[in-house]
């Protein structure tokens, strides 16, 4: 069909829409159909950083730690977890994915662009769906979910997303031209968790932990959901347009990344 | 807008440069017939749209004008704008400074409490202390609508944020309602609690260096009078609890006593007690008397005759004893027809008696309590200690020209080639 385009003349823009359209379309399917084994097999990528919530949440609950605000501990470190899931397990599905799906590089119209933003799609999907899940267990419990500020929660949720994509295409590309890059950024993952401020409040800390951890961005999401949740929380760290900024720099890097090794490394 | 196609025609070597790099690489990878075909049409269009305006936004044809008008509209201007803006129209704004920290004697220091609290903030972890809640109180206020309208009845806002010269951007829109007011007050205020000292750090932005120090001074004012409102009320709370029960404690005292003395003045005995030991004493000495007189007697009437004057005398004496004696055991004790009877009284007085002990007791405690809540209050009164007050700045601090001349053309430059590089993903598959 490009082919036939090209020669026909220029392609208009709904013949290219629909290309990347198709291009997409049939990478999420083989993705939703495959990565388990099975169709309904995708329904584990959502119950893993469910689950993974769940387990943490209840561990929390059950030692009886100390809620530091709102009434309940349930959804104290459901708001603390559920950003850095967020970001986490969508960066890391995105790196496992495009290894995954590398072998489709040899057809042509399937760039690593198509892969991630394929990725990108599905990991969306997983994110909402997790948040509607937690959001049900928390009717179900009782649990009264309602943020002080919806659109700021929602905003939070939106933060920590564009963060997971922009690590997620950031390191994609690097575990493309290092292979072992994969298990260095799963690996590392466990460090952000510990230093993400969801185990502690981090305007609490010493001003000097404080200014290395400001660095930290799964530390902004924590704490933006946080500030979004509990009327009375007032982050002394989060600065929004820093998540906001390294989100952006790191797709927009990935993507600089990927078009100037484009051909030298990423078939190789 | 004329400009924009000279210039596009101008630099073709850089367009190409940045869109050529892409292709050929996408070329050399994928399909070898693409290139020259795209670089042929590449030529034809800047030929074709000379002067005019580009159809369509993704034609592949058109795609280096394209990004390059994207670029030009996108970040050049923009930033250009920016820095502009910055350079020679953006008014200067002043920080002022102050620094407090909001001091609460300390808590009650007793051993027990002692270790609660140690095994409280271990199994806490790293929760905020109480030492800092002050300080959040008073950093919630500074940032609230009460705070504005409290500063505002000091300080006339409208014409601090609003002197003529100012630019258009950072200044307070005109007739501003409440609300923008107050989210413009947020906007030039920081304030920020650090966690472990407490200490409170405001810092307010104006147009005037005297502007500046004025609304940091109102900010502490206003800061000062809330703290002192927050430790009058504890003060007050805590002491009226006290008072109320010292003054129903002395209500019972004054009752007990109004209860004794009237009853001292119905009985016109100061204390039955002492009446009664009074009374046996007497009693007592009547007996012994008797006894003796008896005695005496029964030696006389040996010697005597019965009725010889001596021993009449002493019979006499002797019955008369007899008489007060039975009187005086009438009056300790209820075996005479006398209705109030010395014990009758004593039973009465010693129940007021131990009215009156319980409720000087009572008093005492309430005193006692009314001494320790004062003592509590005292301790638990709030200050704010100003430890670097408002100083007049003398640089302008704001806008950070240099550096937001650099941050906002990046930032743009960021999500253009986020939406550049996308767009040329998308066209990759028609390559």
């Amino acid at each position: 069909m490009t082919r036939e385009a090209l020669t026909l003349g220029r392609p208009s823009l709904g013949e290219i829409l629909r290309a990347q359209r198709n291009v997409l379309a049939a990478l999420i399917l083989r993705d939703v159909k495959t990565r388990f084994g099975s169709a309904p097999g995708f329904l584990i990528a959502i119950a893993w950083p469910l689950s993974h919530i769940f387990i943490l949440v209840g561990l929390n609950v059950v030692l009886g730690r100390l809620v530091p605000y709102g009434e309940s501990a349930v959804l104290w470190f459901s708001v603390s977890m559920t950003p850095f899931m967020i970001a986490s397990y969508t960066s890391r599905f995105m790196v496992i994915g495009l290894v995954l799906n590398r072998p489709l590089l040899v057809f042509p119209i399937i760039s690593v662009f198509d892969i991630l933003l394929s990725r990108v799609l599905i990991e969306m999907i997983v994110a909402a769906c997790v948040v509607c899940c937690l959001v049900l267990t928390m009717l179900c419990l009782d649990v009264d979910f309602m943020p002080a500020n919806i659109s700021m929660a929602v905003a939070a949720l939106g933060g920590a997303l564009l963060l997971g994509v922009g690590l997620g295409i950031l390191n994609a590309i690097i575990a493309m031209i290092i292979p072992q890059w994969v298990t260095v950024y799963s690996l590392s993952n466990i460090f952000f968790w510990m230093t993400s401020g969801v185990y502690f409040i981090p305007g609490a800390l010493d001003p000097q932990i404080r200014s290395y951890l400001y660095f930290h961005p799964f530390m902004h999401c924590t704490e933006w959901l946080r500030e979004a949740y509990f009327g009375g929380y007032h982050s002394a760290l989060l600065d929004k347009s820093y998540l906001l900024g390294w989100g952006l720099a790191a797709i927009s890097s990935g993507l600089v990344v990927e078009r100037l090794l484009r051909g030298r490394v990423l078939l190789a | 807008m004329n400009d924009q196609p000279t210039t596009v025609s101008e630099t073709p070597t850089a367009s190409d440069i940045v869109a050529g790099a892409g292709a050929s690489k996408g070329a050399l990878a994928k399909s070898d017939g693409g290139r020259p075909q795209r670089g042929g049409g590449m030529i034809q269009v800047r030929q074709g749209t000379r002067g005019l305006i580009p159809a369509g936004l993704f034609d592949v044809a058109r795609k280096v004008p394209i990004l390059w008008a994207s670029f030009i509209l996108g970040v050049v201007i923009p930033s250009l704008g920016a820095v502009l803006y910055l350079a020679f129209i953006a008014s200067d704004q002043y920080v002022a400074e102050a620094r407090l920290s909001v001091r609460a004697a300390p808590m009650d220091r007793t051993p027990g409490a002692g270790a609660a609290n140690a095994l409280a903030k271990l199994s806490a972890g790293a929760l905020p202390q109480l030492a800092d809640q002050d300080a959040h109180i008073v950093a919630e206020y500074l940032r609230s609508r009460a705070a504005v309208e409290d500063i505002g009845r000091m300080l006339d806002l409208n014409t601090i944020f609003r002197r003529p010269g100012l630019d258009f951007w950072a200044r307070l829109k005109e007739e501003p309602r409440a609300e923008e007011l107050h989210s413009y007050w947020s906007k030039m205020l920081r304030t920020s609690v650090d966690g472990p000292s407490g200490i409170l750090t405001i810092s307010i932005r104006a147009f005037r260096p005297e502007d500046a120090r004025a609304l940091a001074e109102a900010c502490v004012r206003v800061s000062e009078d809330l703290v002192n409102r927050i430790s009058e009320r504890a003060r007050t709370d805590a002491v009226r609890k006290a008072e109320e029960e010292v003054r129903r404690a002395d209500g019972l005292v004054q009752q007990a006593l109004r209860d004794l003395r009237a009853f001292r003045d119905k009985e016109g005995i100061l204390d039955p007690g002492a009446a009664a030991s009074a009374t046996s004493q007497l009693l007592l000495g009547v007996i012994s008397e008797r006894g003796k007189l008896q005695t005496d007697m029964f030696v006389m009437s040996r010697a005597l005759a019965s009725n010889a004057p001596t021993v009449k005398a002493l019979k006499d004496r002797i019955d008369a004893m007899d008489s007060q004696i039975e009187q005086l055991r009438g009056e300790l004790t209820n075996k005479s027809e006398q209705a109030r009877t010395l014990s009758a009284a004593l039973v009465r007085f010693e129940q007021l008696e131990i009215q009156r002990i319980f409720a000087e007791k009572l008093f005492a405690m309430a005193q006692g309590g009314l001494e320790r809540a004062r003592m509590r209050a005292q301790q638990q009164q709030v200050y704010l200690t100003v430890f670097v007050p408002p100083y007049l700045p003398e640089e302008a601090r704001y806008p950070e020209r240099l550096a937001m001349s650099l941050v906002i053309p990046l930032g743009l430059m960021v999500l253009w080639s986020i939406f550049a590089l996308t767009g040329l993903a998308i066209e990759d598959h028609l390559t």
